[in-house]
């Protein structure tokens, strides 16, 4: 070997030097990284993510997502730190929706927060509840922040936990039905999770591997309302519709009532569909002009198939019409449930009636006892669990009701799948099982699920807006207009 | 570049050149040679302080008054050039460190056998002790042999600095590293009898302890040995320097000498008897004498003719050594020239940064070289004693009539009350007794020092210590003469004994009379101060020889030395030399005469230090000149010569 010459205090200098640099090289980056983690860090599992800096991720209710949401989170961490004291088995399930809102989400904070309530009922319930039953299930609340925009994120967290501690087997929730939630819905049933949506009512959503829904689609509100229109003979109709071209919630409510009205000799629709566009700024205009159409026509009843917002305004065209001696009621769709109190309250100053189908009610228990399960539908009556729990909400929106009812399934599964190993594909197995007696007992209905995971006649409250704002219970209905029973 | 290295920048290039070469190319042993007070001690200063920061060295200096067993000087040699450097790993000496051990001690043993069961316990236990007393093993070798390492004279602080650095950045060792773990090369050395490597060590131990002459000499030749074939082992390495600085000081000591002798003897062992590769040391060593092993000092029988150190180098080096069968190829002999006219005026210069009250006395180079003849260790006595006496600092007769006594003036008052003279001649010739000493200063008359021992009793051992001492100012030349400045010294001293003086002289100017040497003869005659004599003899010669002839012989015979009067400056000297009735006509005769008296004065410098008589001898010749008819173009340069005189760079003085 050749001898080296070089001065050994430069050569010793330059190699101490490429040392540091080396660990410098490793340690600034991870520094940074663990600054910049340290910076981007909400809570454990929850980052800060987007130009608003929103906090995103899955936690157990250790991190508060949002102010309003204090008290159910606390009752959820209390919930997971007692499953996990007891040691007893458990698996997880996750209720992942946004829970940062902004003026772009079409929820509301106050939907959100009784997606929460309802959730923890079901967990409650099924941990040590009325329905205990093993394995015990920790709820995780996932939050893809507004518009879902990062729906990604939180799904990589979701995926870890599935072989973490938490053993996560099932999402739920999983609303609104917009194209972000679609993607997530996707990557988690890749991933072999077993979903339940609480809220997607689209009917294009459907055959994805792994994914029952727990609430009616838009199709099938459109029968339950045409159903009704029926029952109180109302003859002729018109159908008023959003014809915009990425608004498939109002072309399948639409043409689906437009098909089964006047499928009986006597009904008819006494018109072309009236349509506006309310991706052109023109929309209020044309809503502006139908009540004159509306008077020449004289319909009894409007079926208005468009979103929840554009309502109010066409309702506010319609007290304006030419013919004011002529009175005539609007029926719509679920989306009216969106609206908040003050919007509804502004709907009814109209004086017109307005029913809409919605997705569940705590009324439906003693309008109709058999259409729904009683001991689930107790716990969101006056003096129920959630009025104990949260003395200051009311739940008239059905959100609780239907968070509850996805849960409720999830755990259903879980418990029906523990024979075996309890994993998501197991669970999700399982949806397929839940006929006759172990329809899941919801408290918006019996549930139990088709091949392409729609549920089988659900159960739908017709809903009637009342002149203080408020929804009240008409009767229930569903698709083929009578609604499944207890088996 | 340090007052050391001046006028020895040859002597730095070579070193330079030898630290360079591969670590396995040959390199001689250079000598420097030269009278004490040549410079070779200042030369070692300044190598020591241009190559120290960057190079191992080492410096013994094996002169000194304590014996110096070569294994106390390989073990000083050792421990010096361990030295930590930055730009290189330490250096080790296992096997030398070894060898010194496993002969240290003499081994409790009754047998052979026994003897190789116990030694590497005894050894570990040994190193063990010396370790914990002084923290590494060599280092107790500075309790018995510490003087030889003292820094060698005239040695410039920064010089001082790396030798103390040297010595004391020792190292402990880490617990349970032992020395014997080299023992295997031991095993196989041709100088010992046993194969096996323990057996080896006690034979080691039997011959210093029990060994006759024969075997003190092996085991020092194996400790040279082991000591080449550690540093050999050394710069195998990398980050290891390519040669190691070797500075023996004082080496024509009896000790010095075997320390050259075993050195040269391994280095030929090994590198041409063995056909091992060279080792990478590069010796550079001084002595004042001509070592014995050369053959007669004549240097006949010697391959080798002295190299001056200006044109040094490697390839002058290669030119000349001798073939690589005799040892005397490792020889590179460089005699120290005395230092020029420039190299004085810069040294004063140079010496102005520390000692700025030198300041006046620049313009006296031509002064302090003309009388020293530019000897270093003179020049610095002079300047000290410049430096250190009251002497006028204006230039003009008052201080002429100081710098008349200088040799009388004692350089440091209180320190040591001997003059500048008996100081410089008891430095020049340290060990000689007071007897020789007489005889030298009455043969020192001579110029030719041959002729002054011979006529003078005093015999050829006494030329041949002189010759040995390097003391003789040509080496080799026809005429044998004494340094300058230290027959200068000699004869001032003989000026202190008249009658001497007269009948040293008288004999001399006898013996050329006798051998029919007329300008010798007269050179005498005016020392004796027979001015007459020698006039009456100039003036015959003037018309009956060429011009260029007479001014020659003429130059000669007023180079003669003088014993004039201690007090006055030249004037006042040539004063009490003129005729006692002051011609009433300018003649020949008159002409030539007052030239004789002024150039004598003249040649003297402590007579006339500032040359002041220039204008006067000038105008002598100019007279001469137009006292002759022809041939006086001669006589008219001699005269613009001194009219407008140049001090020559290397001659001292006029002949």
């Amino acid at each position: 070997m050749p001898r080296l010459e070089w001065p050994l205090h430069i050569v010793r200098r330059v190699v101490i030097g490429v040392i540091v640099l080396a660990v410098l090289a490793v340690a600034v980056p991870l520094t940074v990284d663990w600054i910049q983690e340290k910076r981007a860090r909400c809570g454990d599992g929850v980052v800060k993510m987007g130009d608003d800096r929103e906090c995103v991720g899955v936690t157990d209710g250790s991190y508060v997502f949002a102010d309003h949401l204090g008290p159910v989170e606390k009752k959820i961490k209390e919930e997971n730190d007692r499953v996990e004291e007891k040691g007893a088995k458990y698996v997880s399930v996750a209720y992942m929706t946004s829970f940062t809102l902004t003026e772009d989400d079409s929820n509301s904070e106050e939907s959100v927060r009784h997606e929460l309530e309802g959730a923890l009922l079901a967990q409650h319930r099924h941990n040590g509840g009325d329905l205990s039953s093993s394995p015990k299930i920790k709820l995780l609340i996932a939050n893809m922040g507004s518009s879902a925009a990062h729906w990604e994120h939180t799904v990589d967290e979701l995926i870890d936990r599935k072989t973490s501690d938490d053993k996560l087997v099932a999402v739920t929730g999983l609303g609104p039905s917009d194209t972000q939630n679609l993607d997530a819905l996707k990557r988690l049933s890749d991933n072999g999770f077993a979903l339940v949506s609480s809220t997607m009512t689209a009917t294009n959503i459907e055959g994805i591997k792994g994914l029952v829904r727990v609430s009616p689609t838009n199709v099938d509100e459109a029968y339950a309302a045409s159903a009704y229109l029926k029952e109180e003979k109302v003859r002729r109709a018109v159908v008023v519709q959003d014809d915009a071209r990425d608004n498939y919630y109002a072309k399948t409510l639409g043409d689906a009532f437009t098909k089964v009205f006047q499928d009986i000799e006597g009904h008819e629709l006494v018109a072309d569909r009236m349509t506006y566009d309310s991706s052109k700024e023109s929309w209020p205009n044309e809503l502006h002009y139908m009540p004159g159409q509306l008077c020449d026509q004289k319909p009894e009843a409007v079926f208005f198939a468009g979103r929840g917002m554009h309502l109010t305004r066409f309702l506010d065209a319609i007290a304006n019409r030419p013919c004011q001696n002529r009175e005539f009621m609007v029926i719509t769709g679920d989306d009216t449930t969106n609206l908040t109190a003050d919007d509804l309250a502004h709907a009814a100053e109209s004086r017109v009636r307005v029913f809409y189908t919605g997705l569940a009610h705590p009324d439906m228990w003693r309008e109709d006892p058999d259409s729904v399960s009683r001991p689930s539908a107790r716990h969101f009556q006056p003096g129920g669990l959630l009025a104990e729990w949260f003395p200051d909400d009311q739940h008239q929106d059905g959100q609780a009701i239907m968070a509850h009812d996805s849960v409720l399934t999830a755990a259903q599964g879980i418990q029906m799948a523990s024979l075996g190993e309890v994993t998501g594909e197991s669970v999700a197995r399982m949806f397929h099982q839940m006929n006759s007696r172990q329809q899941v007992p919801g408290a918006s209905g019996f549930i139990s699920f088709q091949n392409n995971g729609n549920p089988r006649n659900k159960a739908i409250p017709i809903l009637h807006l009342n002149a203080k704002g408020r929804s009240e219970l008409v009767e229930v209905s569903a698709r083929r207009g009578e609604p499944a029973r207890k088996q | 570049m340090g007052v050391g290295l001046r006028g020895r920048s040859g002597i730095i290039s070579l070193v330079g050149e030898c630290l360079r070469l591969e670590p396995t190319d040959e390199r001689p042993v250079i000598m420097l040679l030269g009278p004490r007070g040549s410079g070779a001690s200042d030369a070692h200063g300044a190598l020591m302080e241009k190559f120290g920061p960057e190079t191992p060295f080492a410096y013994v200096n094996v002169g000194g008054d304590q014996a110096l067993l070569p294994r106390y000087a390989l073990a000083l040699l050792a421990r010096q050039l361990e030295r930590k450097l930055p730009r290189y790993r330490r250096s080790h000496f296992p096997r030398l460190t070894l060898g010194l051990l496993a002969s240290d001690h003499q081994l409790r043993m009754t047998s052979l056998a026994e003897g190789r069961r116990n030694i590497r316990r005894e050894l570990d236990a040994f190193q063990e002790r010396a370790e914990a007393r002084y923290g590494d093993y060599l280092a107790a070798f500075f309790e018995v042999a510490g003087g030889a390492v003292g820094a060698p004279d005239g040695a410039s602080t920064a010089a001082l600095a790396l030798l103390r650095d040297a010595l004391r950045r020792g190292r402990r060792r880490l617990p349970g590293r032992k020395f014997t773990s080299s023992a295997a090369w031991y095993g196989g050395h041709p100088l010992l009898r046993s194969r096996d490597p323990w057996e080896a060590l006690v034979e080691l131990n039997l011959w210093r302890h029990d060994g006759d002459e024969d075997d003190q000499d092996r085991l020092d030749r194996v400790l040279f040995s082991a000591l080449l074939a550690d540093v050999r082992s050394n710069v195998r390495r990398s980050f290891m320097p390519r040669s190691y600085l070797l500075l023996l000081d004082n080496s024509h000591t009896e000790q010095g000498r075997r320390f050259l002798d075993l050195l040269i003897r391994a280095r030929h062992d090994d590198a041409v008897v063995a056909g091992a590769d060279c080792d990478p040391l590069t010796v550079v060593a001084s002595s004042n004498r001509w070592l014995p092993r050369w053959g007669p000092a004549t240097g006949d029988q010697w391959p080798w003719r002295l190299r001056g150190p200006d044109r040094a180098s490697l390839a002058d080096w290669s030119e000349h050594r001798p073939g690589r069968d005799s040892d005397d190829t490792w020889w590179y002999p460089l005699r120290l020239r005395d230092l020029n006219l420039d190299e004085v005026r810069i040294r004063i210069e140079l010496e102005l940064r520390h000692h700025p009250d030198l300041a006046p006395f620049t313009r006296l180079a031509p002064f302090v070289h003309r009388l020293t003849a530019g000897l270093p260790r003179a020049v610095s006595l002079v300047l000290e004693l410049l430096r250190h006496s009251s002497v006028p600092v204006e230039d003009g007769a008052e201080q002429d009539r100081w710098l008349r006594t200088l040799p009388d003036r004692t350089p440091r008052e209180g320190e040591d009350s001997r003059t500048l003279a008996e100081a410089a001649l008891d430095h020049l010739l340290r060990g000689f007794d007071p007897a020789r000493r007489m005889a030298l200063e009455e043969s020192a008359a001579a110029r030719d020092l041959s002729i002054g021992t011979r006529l003078l009793g005093s015999g050829d051992a006494l030329f041949g210590e002189v010759r040995d001492r390097w003391l003789l100012h040509s080496p080799g030349t026809v005429t044998p003469a004494l340094h300058p400045w230290l027959r200068r010294l000699l004869l001032w001293r003989l000026a202190g004994r008249p009658d001497d003086w007269d009948a040293v002289q008288e004999l001399l100017a006898e013996h050329f009379r006798s051998e029919g040497r007329p300008v010798q003869e007269m050179y005498h005659r005016l020392a004796a101060e027979r001015i007459d004599e020698v006039t009456g003899y100039l003036v015959d010669r003037f018309p009956a020889v060429p011009a260029a002839q007479w001014i020659s012989e003429f130059n000669t015979i007023t180079a003669a030395p003088n014993r004039l009067g201690q007090a006055g400056g030249p004037l006042e000297l040539l004063a009490g030399l003129a005729p006692d009735e002051p011609p009433e006509a300018v003649t020949t005769a008159s002409v030539i005469r007052e030239l004789i008296t002024v150039r004598w004065v003249w040649s003297d410098p402590l007579a006339d230090p500032g040359m002041r008589l220039n204008d006067m001898i000038a105008d002598g010749f100019n007279q001469l000149s137009r006292l002759r008819r022809n041939d006086i173009v001669a006589l008219f340069n001699e005269a613009e010569r001194y009219r407008h005189w140049r001090h020559p760079l290397t001659r001292a003085g006029e002949e």
